[in-house]
């Protein structure tokens, strides 16, 4: 996700940044209570941001558009508690490189990818001790992953004002027909719903290509490498 | 590497901005930035995007440069904007187009947000096109940004350009040998076993990296060589620069009444 400098009220982007240093620090800590050593950790974990990078940069072509893709959960399966910090990182890389996102809103954008990133990381980790295989754990993973992206960013733009409120002027018009009203009802009394569904409706398509992406990415690692997916342990096919 | 080419005017144009010290230059637009993200006074925010395209003449970058760099996050702007104009639903109609009824203050709100994210976006632009990334990196360390951090960022700036170089060539074999994009499961396994690749390559690439570091005495602790040593009249912009950013906030404070029991 990338929203730009100077669209949040002020308070959003400071509680953005407080949350995200907590996390920070939160996140090397688990980091260097799993693997001791961090120094050791940089460059693979630096490497590995720039794959994740370029990798988000491609657009799939998906007739007749096309769309980048976020990858989130896929940062965590392969980062584990570090891609909280490696988002963190190639975000700010995208502000300085691509003007993608910005300075002010580093730490709410940060939030936005960070938290699935950890919440996939957490998720994958169950899925696999269930023996689940790994194209379904794959796909759950970072399905899961877009979806606390879109409820987070639903959450900060009705926060922020954004509640569609002519669209519900709108629906008000609809309510001569039976079905619809009701649902126009229940979009318009329920404070937020309409937010939520507005940006719901807009992040179907990434959230089925990603969930689709991992789950042909994970059993491709698993048989050519499977010693990137090591620490989960997963069921060993012959 | 093309579409990375955020350096590319740096060596060819020489200006202010360009011999600016590092350090004085991204502390003034920083403030400034953070400064313009969040007034509230659309006057003071119509200034602020005036001051940006004073800083591009400044800058000598071409109109049409700035143009193509900013291009795809102002879309985004857009669709915000456009969103914020849609809320809202009570108060003064400006508008009513078929079914849709627009406020004054939706629309003010929309403006005033479509100004000032162009104008920080613009300014953020002219920072990033006249300095080199590695003295970017040298401020961030003065500005006592963790190393651990600065490290990570350092290391990923380097392997994008090697990666993206990669990713093409991967993506012009798979054309070569007949591959068209087409919306079906076969479409998506190419893609997610290309993806898949980079992603094994930059796992194996990482432990080279971490093994010819050590050899080459690398202990987490990194040297940056590169110097720049502020004067006077840096400080002196700097505080100008501060005191501007301070500034544009003091008529939407006078304005909620904040500062009327000091005056």
């Amino acid at each position: 996700m990338h929203i730009s400098d100077g669209i949040l009220p002020t308070w959003v982007l400071a509680a953005g940044w407080i949350l995200t240093i907590i996390l920070l620090v939160v996140s090397i800590a688990w980091s260097k209570k799993q693997v001791g050593n961090l120094t050791e950790k940089v460059p693979q974990a630096a490497v590995m941001t720039a794959a994740l990078f370029v990798a988000c940069m491609f657009r799939i072509p998906v007739p007749p558009t096309s769309l980048h893709l976020m990858l989130a959960g896929l940062a965590g399966i392969m980062l584990g508690p570090l891609a909280f910090v490696c988002i963190f990182i190639s975000l700010l890389l995208q502000a300085i490189l691509l003007q993608f996102g910005g300075i002010t809103v580093l730490g709410v954008n940060s939030l936005l990818m960070g938290v699935p990133a950890l919440c996939g990381y957490l998720v994958f980790m169950a899925l696999s001790k269930t023996k689940s295989p790994s194209w379904l754990s794959g796909a759950v993973t970072s399905f899961i992953a877009v979806t606390i992206t879109t409820i987070l960013l639903g959450i900060i733009f009705y926060v922020s004002g954004v509640d569609f409120g002519s669209l519900g002027a709108m629906l008000d018009r609809v309510s001569g027909i039976p079905i619809l009203s009701n649902i126009a009802d229940v979009l318009q009394n329920t404070p937020g719903l309409l937010t939520f569904f507005m940006i719901f409706l807009m992040n179907i398509p990434l959230m089925l290509a990603e969930a689709v992406i991992s789950a042909f990415i994970l059993p491709f690692i698993e048989k050519v490498k499977p010693e990137m997916l090591e620490q989960y342990h997963l069921k060993q096919k012959n | 590497m093309a579409q990375f080419g955020i350096d590319s005017y740096l060596y060819a144009k020489n200006s202010p901005v360009h011999r600016m010290n590092p350090t004085t230059k991204v502390v003034a637009v920083l403030a400034m930035v953070i400064s313009v993200a969040i007034v509230k006074d659309i006057y003071m925010a119509t200034f602020a995007l005036l001051l940006s395209f004073l800083m591009i003449l400044i800058a000598k970058l071409p109109i049409k440069f700035v143009a193509r760099r900013i291009w795809s996050p102002f879309l985004f702007i857009l669709i915000f904007a456009a969103a914020l104009l849609l809320s809202g639903g009570e108060g003064e109609i400006l508008w009513s187009i078929g079914f849709l009824d627009i406020t004054k203050e939706s629309a003010m709100d929309a403006a005033l947000i479509l100004i000032r994210a162009t104008s920080a976006i613009i300014m953020l632009t002219v920072l990033l096109a006249t300095t080199r990334f590695d003295m970017i990196v040298k401020v961030l360390y003065d500005l006592k940004m963790p190393v651990f951090l600065l490290q990570i960022l350092m290391f990923s700036y380097r392997y994008i350009f090697v990666f993206s170089d990669e990713l093409e060539n991967m993506k012009n074999s798979m054309t070569s040998k007949g591959f068209r994009p087409t919306l079906s499961m076969r479409m998506f396994s190419s893609i997610a076993n290309m993806l898949g690749m980079l992603l094994i390559k930059s796992f194996e690439r990482g432990d080279d990296v971490y093994r010819s570091m050590v050899a080459k005495g690398y202990t987490g602790k990194p040297t940056i060589i590169t110097k720049n040593k502020m004067h006077a009249k840096d400080y002196a912009f700097v505080s100008v620069a501060i005191v501007v950013a301070l500034a544009i906030h003091i008529p939407a404070l006078v304005q909620s009444g904040i500062l009327n029991s000091w005056i």
